[in-house]
């Protein structure tokens, strides 16, 4: 990165402060290293993302508006668009007192290209010793810088950085899988994460044959738990309200400050400082934190502002869900299953069905029976319900990874009790 | 005045690496996105902003970089030079947002989300420059997350989406013969025909139509014509986002699989014509995607194809083709019950699926009469969204498997 924000910041609010309206900056570098290896070669990006938002209100009106780039020039546009872009309509913008922000850990440094580039020749390297067939290798790297400052004298900044990896593995002829990991940082820890994720499915072929369909006791790898976690937070935000009956099992959180999770961070896309928000906990659902104004000004239900880039103005989202470790091993977690399947790698989209509140997942999936290893198949399909997985949490792992998907999510393996499983593939 | 400016100084940068061969850039591409949104409450305004971004990016042989604000340190860099031998670059200005009380008095009352999309871009490759036309779109998402992409002006046949009918009664079981309306046409010919036939797939051996004599063949002479030129859809260009000129490509004549969509590398691996590269923005490498595709056929009535069909499908929520089992997918939002040719009741939602060779088989009949329809919308591939357009008629289809 280079520049830094200051000079669209600045000149920002030296428009806007003309104006005498409120208003609030928000500024945005970030910078990406990418290798993709696919059909024998390597693919390689380097991107740079930065733009200014400006949110202002006053005299009934309010309005948004973003621009690329982090130089003067872009500051100044995106003021002046906003001030264009303004509608009748409620003050969306916290008052100053609200405001603040959270003491969080400082993220590692970012790898640069070269070391992303040695771990991902290292990373080839070990998966290609072991028994399985990789089709795809997906690398990234990044780091991104954030400034915001309003008109009362708020300023705050925040750093996060991160590693993703992605491998697409298949074993024999079966159909390939997803292996996602996120971590902080490159380093042997990621590396032997990757390599015993793809190691997991190199294994002794077992006899192929779909589940039952039915009820089955199901054990979901941090891998496959991660994208159901993510997608059980958009059912409760758009689902139902009132009374649900959730597993003591349930640990889940949206530790926004930290310590624990992949990306901490200081404040919310709007500047509240960050607070760690209980979803699932204590048998019941916590509730969801909402952007500023959706919380009619209510602090306490404010906090949950994202901003998905700096272009999106502040929406209402998770932003490191954690779900706490329990006390077993994945291993001890399968035996306590007398007969059910191991959902290891996922094979395709998680669907969320709001209408229905429910969802579907394809993943590889393994019968065990006391813990032994008895069946295979390539593609078992999940569907449940959100009540149903409120209800039926049995026990968490202790096994947590780290996933980036529109939020961070860090997850040990799961176990339900009674999910409906049915062949999948088709 | 500013247009010849603006060409003076891409041909400058052009100059660059033409001259310096060791920047070894194959092509500059350049963009300026304006996007506007506005909520919509009860037919009022409740919230509303703009967001533009302009990018550059260079390619170089499997590497692309690439920036979000094009000034001289950032092409410089791009261009492997010194920041006072690139040009100063002033893009086009947009024009301003549109006034949405127009779309507003189509869409009645109710909560809407509207999306205005402006695009310019331009590719500076080492023989030649473009700059690509795309045109201005709008998306309207409904309460439900139904989205209808649409090119401006919108035409008088443009209808935004409409909530489903509430499902009554059990789905359907086992194999149906579904009569899919132009929409769901749509999704399922870009799934099962658009994407197998994308040139990165079919080079790398891994589309079913890669098969020689045992590839799959449609039992209706269909006509799939991959088509940006048709300039009412959403997916059209008229150059290609790597600065190929764009023109129809035969996808499937008389139901057979004869042509391939190819950006210049899998031209070249394929020994076929380039012009299908896209990419949703300066950050996405291009590679061979689908743009608007217009499939025809022999047609039968309409009438009759309701009275052989047990289930008329008339909108899914999402449609995806899994390559490595070959299997289309189609997840049902809207659909009714038929029998003998009468709607009987409208179904819950639920899924349809087959393998490509049953579709391929079962695919008996499609009408003489074709619509424009808002579906496949946006086409997202390894993340990258893009948008893409159909002309599609009613599909009359045998084997498809619910559950």
């Amino acid at each position: 990165m280079r520049g830094g924000l200051l000079p669209a910041a600045e000149a920002a609010l030296a428009e806007l402060q003309r104006t005498g309206l409120r208003h609030e900056v928000y500024a945005r570098e970030g910078e990406t290293h990418s290798l993709r290896w696919r059909v024998g070669r390597w693919e390689r990006c380097h991107a740079l993302q930065a733009g200014v938002a400006c949110r202002l209100a006053g005299g009934g009106t309010t309005g948004f508006a973003s621009a690329a780039g982090v130089a003067v020039a872009a500051g100044r546009e995106a003021a002046r668009a906003a001030l264009a872009a303004r509608y009748p309509g409620p003050d969306p913008l916290p008052p100053r007192w609200a405001l603040g922000a959270t003491s969080v850990p400082s993220p590692p440094p970012a790898p640069t290209a070269s070391q992303l580039e040695r771990f991902a020749l290292r990373l080839a390297d070990v998966l290609s010793s072991l028994p399985t067939r990789i089709d795809e290798i997906r690398l990234a790297a990044g780091s991104s810088r954030t400034l915001l400052v309003t008109s009362e004298g708020f300023a705050a900044s925040a750093a996060v950085t991160g590693v993703v990896v992605e491998v697409r593995a298949s074993h024999h002829s079966l159909p390939p899988v997803l292996i996602h990991v996120a971590a902080p940082a490159v380093g042997d820890g990621l590396l032997q994460r990757c390599a015993e994720l793809v190691a997991l499915l190199g294994g002794p072929l077992l006899p192929l044959s779909p589940p039952q369909r039915g009820l089955h006791d199901v054990l979901l790898s941090p891998v496959v738990a991660g994208f159901l976690l993510q997608a059980l937070v958009e059912l409760l935000q758009d689902g139902p309200r009132g009374r649900r009956q959730v597993a003591p099992a349930w640990n889940l959180a949206d530790a926004r400050g930290g310590p624990d999770g992949l990306l901490p961070l200081p404040f919310d896309g709007e500047g509240l400082p960050s607070r760690r928000v209980p979803l699932l906990m204590d048998g019941r659902v916590g509730s969801l934190p909402l952007t500023w104004r959706e919380a009619g000004g209510d602090v306490r239900r404010a906090g949950g502002a994202v901003r998905a880039s700096y272009a999106d103005p502040p929406g209402r989202g998770p932003a490191n869900l954690v779900m706490g470790n329990g006390t077993l091993t994945a291993g001890e977690l399968a035996r306590r299953m007398d007969d059910g399947w191991r959902l290891d790698s996922l094979t395709g989209p998680v669907r969320v069905d709001s209408g229905r509140d429910g969802l579907t997942l394809q993943a590889a999936g393994v019968r065990l029976c006391h813990g032994e290893a008895v069946q295979a198949w390539p593609r078992v399909e999940l569907r449940a319900g959100c009540g149903r997985l409120l209800a039926s949490l049995d026990a968490a792992g202790a096994d947590s990874s780290s996933l980036s998907l529109r939020s961070a999510v860090t997850t040990p393996s799961l176990l339900f009790r009674q999910l409906e499983l049915r062949q999948g593939g088709q | 005045m500013a247009a010849d400016r603006l060409l003076d100084a891409l041909a400058a940068c052009q100059a660059i690496f033409r001259e310096h061969a060791s920047t070894r850039v194959e092509d500059l591409y350049l963009e300026r996105v304006v996007e506007g949104w506005w909520r919509v409450r009860e037919g009022r305004v409740a919230e509303r902003g703009v967001a533009r971004r302009d990018g550059v990016a260079a390619r170089r042989q499997r590497r692309l970089d690439s920036s979000d604000a094009v000034d001289r340190l950032t092409l410089s860099r791009l261009l492997h030079t010194e920041p006072h031998h690139v040009p100063s670059l002033v893009f086009p200005e947009p024009p301003t947002l549109p006034d949405p009380r127009e779309w507003l008095d189509r869409l009645g009352g109710g909560t809407w989300v509207l999306r205005w999309r402006w695009r310019w871009a331009a590719v500076v490759g080492r023989a030649a420059a473009a700059l690509p036309w795309r045109p201005e779109l709008l998306e309207v998402e409904a309460d439900d997350g139904q989205r209808a992409l649409a090119v401006l002006p919108l035409s008088e046949k443009w209808q935004p989406p409409r909530p489903a009918a509430e499902g009554r009664g059990a789905p359907p079981r086992g194999r149906v013969v579904a009569l899919l309306a132009p929409p769901v046409a749509a999704a399922l010919i870009h799934e099962v025909v658009g994407h197998p036939l994308e040139g990165d797939l079919v080079a790398a051996g891994l589309s079913p139509f890669a098969g020689g004599e045992s590839r799959p063949r449609f039992a209706h002479p269909l006509e799939v014509v991959d088509d940006p030129a048709r300039l009412d859809l959403p997916g059209s260009f008229s150059f290609d986002d790597e600065g190929t000129p764009a023109r129809p490509r035969h996808l499937l004549r008389g139901g057979d699989a004869v042509g391939v969509l190819a950006d210049r590398a899998s031209a070249a691996r394929l020994g076929v014509p380039a012009g299908n590269a896209r990419r949703g923005g300066v950050h996405a490498m291009p590679g061979p995607r689908i743009s608007n595709l217009v499939t025809r056929g022999p047609g039968t009535p309409l009438e009759e194809l309701r009275r052989r069909a047990r289930v008329e499908v008339l909108s899914v929520r999402s449609a995806a083709f899994d390559l490595p089992t070959a299997t289309v997918r189609l997840e049902v939002r809207s659909a009714y019950a038929l029998r003998g040719g009468e709607a009987q009741r409208p179904l819950p939602s639920f899924t349809l699926h087959a393998p490509l060779t049953t579709v391929c088989e079962g695919l008996v009949a499609c009408s003489a009469e074709a619509e424009v329809s808002a579906e496949p919308g946006w086409c997202r591939k390894d993340g990258d969204a893009i948008p893409v357009g159909s002309d599609t008629p009613w599909l009359l289809l045998d084997g498809l498997e619910v559950g």
